[in-house]
């Protein structure tokens, strides 16, 4: 299993060579750059050639381009060009914010969405199914902003209850850190979990078609028991794939809610770095992101043999 | 007469509120340590009245009138918290898929204890114990190694012993199998089977036996219930039922066990149509690593032989002994990796896909499964017409013409041209099937196992049907099958199949009638053959392990 995760980390070496080429050309090819941003007077044309050449930004886009791939190389993602905060630090630190509401609201998506799930399929076509369904639907149909802004709305401003603005890191202080996540929390965890419940919904009933569900029955199992031991692990499976997609793809960019909440996360940070253009940061965002998916994915398929031991690798 | 074990009385099952009944009015007694059989085809009842022993029955079943007793008390009113005492622990249940009825997710041993720890309390050490003895028991080596192993390093037959052992464990008194052999391969069939006889007897564990196949529990019956169209139309002793069948039904379902007479050698000489010279199949594996050589399965290695004109030369092997993929190789759905197939002296393999086509238009498939082979959104008339695209010179009110044709021929009326498959049953569907390959009138149909899914009394039609065409097409069939029964009223010529090597061949005649292969003999000498002896059936196995003996020798039963 290890020969295999290390496999699958040198095959994603060329994807991730791919982004950055990808990444680094086209954000070049959006009009303006760092140093019309930094001068701002873009009539002073002796002023703005100075400030290319001392961001590099004179050389040719390839010559660019293996300057940063090679310092990349040895681990070094260099410093923004706009306020010469080092990069990989940066990002870090913004990362940390995200990490901290996405894990948190995928967790409790999971715990929610996978039991409530199983006991819609359970129930299928009964009246628990239909309400858990439909309810389910309505939640997923909700934009997440718009949960966001109507929370800030009721508890925040109307009722006072919680804070609507600001941001503490739970390892400094756990309980004032909560506080302030509480809101975001919510609105992400309605925002997936019509998705999350689906998935298990639809794989559990499958399931519990199968003669091995009738068998335990027969074997006079309790439903909690067959549910729980026989059809959980068998359906759980598909559920996983979604949840690492979910995980991925919040990391990577949770833009809105952070905007909505002005929590100082990843995705507010990549808004930032591409509206002033700085170019060494949204290369550096987009490798870790990239960095972030393939490491996720592969947690997923190594967890997969887990809950299917017909997988092996 | 001793107390019953289980009583059925009047019982009545339906599904929704108006439905009309699947089970109307059935009545059974199971005395203690009895193997009672429940014989009939697929729909006739015979699984739903044994599931509502359990209190099984799928969504929207229920019991509409009509009681069971088991052990002197009326279970059909239990509540659910009683009835879960009595599942596993008094009655035990086998599943006709042994694919599907275990666990892919849980240990052997963690299934098979579940059970036994439920009811008995005991703790997992001692559950292990008496799990790994039932194993044995049933004939899996290394029985404490399998506890830790999961069902699918497990073949289908050897989960089924698994399925029996864990079944036992909790010491039922009533075992019901709902078909426990039918999707396993001839062999696993009957040693299944003898294990499942030996294990009951031992145990003293009434039996009560679904099966499709009278001959298959002529081995152990001693009472037989013969079910038709949701009710109970022949009951009593196995002498009664079996050798003096009252019904027509029970006599179409001896009839259907294989007579055993194979047809005799013909040498008149006959034109070559195909030829398959030193046929050789490799899949590759999945590389490890990208520089490493993938591993290499031969499924077919290095098989030649002839198909003459009008003949039927039958294919038999095992699961697994690459049969299917030769089948797929002469129509050019599995490329050949050495070898060639030629078609009337022209060389067909390694052809492009439009000469191949072209070429080829004279060799049509059967398949198996004729619900995974029939498109679901496409109707009958259509589904036949299809195969007729390629035909240029027809026009469309033609083509329809001579599909409508092909179907009468192969027995589907016009009522039923506008039909979807789902609305047809497992015969007619195989019917379809056949007239599909027959429209575009080709010279050779390759048959992989055709009548396998099906019942033994659909079966039987099938095959005339086959034998039939045949005779008026001038057919020549590649009946491809694991089950020498099967092949052997209708086969000119046998090829048997190991590991993708031919390892005997002969005329039927010849095959049959003194096989040369141990393997052969083996698939012979499970075969249970009724005979009609002045008027009555009676039950013989052939006995080829020793030739001195007589071809034939009558089984104590």
């Amino acid at each position: 299993m290890l020969k295999y995760a290390f496999i699958r980390v040198l095959a994603a070496i060329p994807t991730l060579f791919l982004v950055t080429i990808l990444v680094f050309f086209f954000i070049r090819l959006v009009p303006g750059d760092p140093a019309a941003m930094l001068v701002g007077d873009i009539q002073n044309i002796g002023r703005l050639e100075e400030v290319r050449s001392s961001l590099g930004l004179d050389r040719t886009i390839p010559e660019q381009f293996v300057i940063w791939i090679g310092r990349v190389v040895q681990g070094d993602l260099g410093v923004s060009m706009i306020n010469k905060a080092p990069v990989l630090e940066t990002i870090l630190q913004r990362f940390a914010v995200t990490a901290q509401v996405v894990f948190i609201s995928v967790l409790l998506t999971t715990l929610i969405a996978v039991p409530a799930g199983m006991i819609a399929a359970w129930k299928q076509n009964k009246p628990a199914d239909n309400v858990i369904v439909i309810t389910s639907i309505g939640v997923m149909s909700i934009p997440s902003f718009w949960i966001g802004l109507t929370l800030i709305l009721i508890f925040g401003i109307k009722l006072g209850w919680l804070p609507s603005i600001g941001y503490v890191s739970l390892f400094e202080d756990f309980s004032a850190g909560a506080v302030y996540l509480i809101m975001p929390v919510i609105a992400l965890v309605m925002g997936e979990l019509g998705g999350v419940l689906r998935m298990t919904r639809a794989s559990t009933i499958e399931v519990m078609r199968r003669d091995y569900i009738t068998h335990a029955r027969a074997k006079g199992l309790s439903e909690g028991a067959v549910l729980a031991r026989h059809a959980f692990p068998n359906a759980f499976a598909p559920t996983l794939t979604v949840i690492g997609m979910v995980i991925g793809a919040l990391l990577g960019g949770a833009a809105v809610i952070e905007t909505v909440f002005t929590l100082p996360g990843l995705g507010r940070l990549t808004i930032e770095a591409i509206s002033s253009r700085d170019y060494s940061m949204v290369q550096g965002i987009l490798l870790v992101v990239a960095v972030i998916y393939v490491l996720i994915n592969l947690i997923t398929d190594l967890l997969y043999p887990l809950f299917d031991p017909r997988m092996n690798f | 007469m001793t107390e019953p074990l289980c009583t059925i009385s009047n019982l009545t099952i339906a599904f929704g509120t108006m439905g009309e009944p699947v089970v109307d009015a059935a009545s059974l007694r199971i005395a203690p340590g009895e193997f009672h059989a429940i014989v009939g085809e697929s729909g006739s009842g015979k699984t739903m009245l044994a599931r509502s022993i359990l209190g099984l029955l799928p969504s929207g079943g229920r019991i509409v009138a009509g009681q069971v007793d088991f052990d002197g008390r009326n279970i059909t009113q239990l509540s659910p918290e009683s009835m879960r005492k009595i599942r596993g622990k008094e009655i035990g249940m086998i599943f006709q898929d042994p694919m599907g009825s275990l666990n892919p997710a849980l240990r052997i041993g963690t299934q098979m204890s579940e059970a036994l720890r439920l009811h008995s309390g005991l703790d997992r050490c001692m559950a292990r114990d008496q799990a790994e003895r039932l194993l044995d028991q049933v004939g899996i080596r290394h029985p404490r190694r399998a506890l830790d192993q999961f069902p699918h390093e497990f073949s289908g037959g050897m989960r089924q012993r698994i399925m029996i052992a864990s079944t036992l464990l909790p010491g039922p008194k009533l075992l019901i199998a709902d078909e426990p052999t039918t999707a396993l391969d001839t062999i696993a069939q009957a040693n299944v089977m003898e294990i499942l006889t030996k294990v009951t007897v031992e145990s003293g564990v009434a039996v009560l036996f679904i099966s499709h196949d009278l001959g298959l529990v002529a081995h152990r019956a001693d009472t037989v219930t013969v079910m038709d169209k949701a009710r109970v139309i022949e009951q009593g002793s196995y002498e009664e039922v079996l050798l003096n069948p009252r019904t027509e039904k029970t006599k179409a379902l001896l009839a259907a066990v294989p007579q055993g007479t194979a047809k005799p050698e013909d040498s008149r000489p006959r034109e070559t149509l195909l030829e398959v010279r030193s046929a050789q199949i490799e899949f590759r594996g999945r590389r490890k690593l990208p520089w490493l050589r993938p591993a290499i399965t031969r499924a077919v290695d290095n098989v030649s032989f002839d198909l003459r004109k009008g003949e039927t030369l039958a294919v038999i092997g095992a699961s697994g002994s690459g049969k299917t993929t030769l089948g797929r190789a002469i129509l050019g759905l599995v490329p050949l990796s050495a070898g060639e197939v030629r078609l009337s002296g022209d060389k067909v393999s390694g052809l492009g896909r439009k000469e191949f086509r072209t070429k080829t238009q004279g060799i049509q498939i059967v398949f198996q499964d004729p619900i995974g082979a029939l498109d679901p959104r496409m109707r009958v008339l259509d589904l036949v017409a299809e195969s007729l695209r390629h035909h240029q010179n027809l026009s469309r009110q033609n083509k329809r013409d001579r599909s409508c044709e092909t179907l009468e021929e192969c027995g589907l009326g016009k009522g039923l041209h506008q039909r979807f498959p789902h609305q047809l049953s497992g015969g007619q569907r195989q019917r379809v099937a056949i007239a599909r390959a027959l429209v575009s009138r080709p010279d050779i149909i390759v048959l992989d196992e055709p009548v396998s899914a099906l019942d033994v009394t659909v079966q039987e039609q099938i095959l005339q049907l086959l034998d039939r065409l045949k005779a008026q097409h001038g057919l020549s069939y590649i009946f491809i099958s694991h089950d020498i029964g099967v092949v052997e009223d209708i086969a000119d010529r046998v090829i048997i199949m190991i590991d993708g090597k031919i390892v005997e061949r002969g005329s039927a005649h010849a095959v049959f009638n003194s096989p040369k292969h141990e393997f052969t003999r083996q698939l012979l000498s499970v075969l249970p053959e009724l005979r009609e002896v002045d008027g009555r059936f009676q039950l013989v196995y052939r006995d080829h392990t020793n030739p001195a003996q007589a071809k034939h020798s009558t089984v104590n039963r």
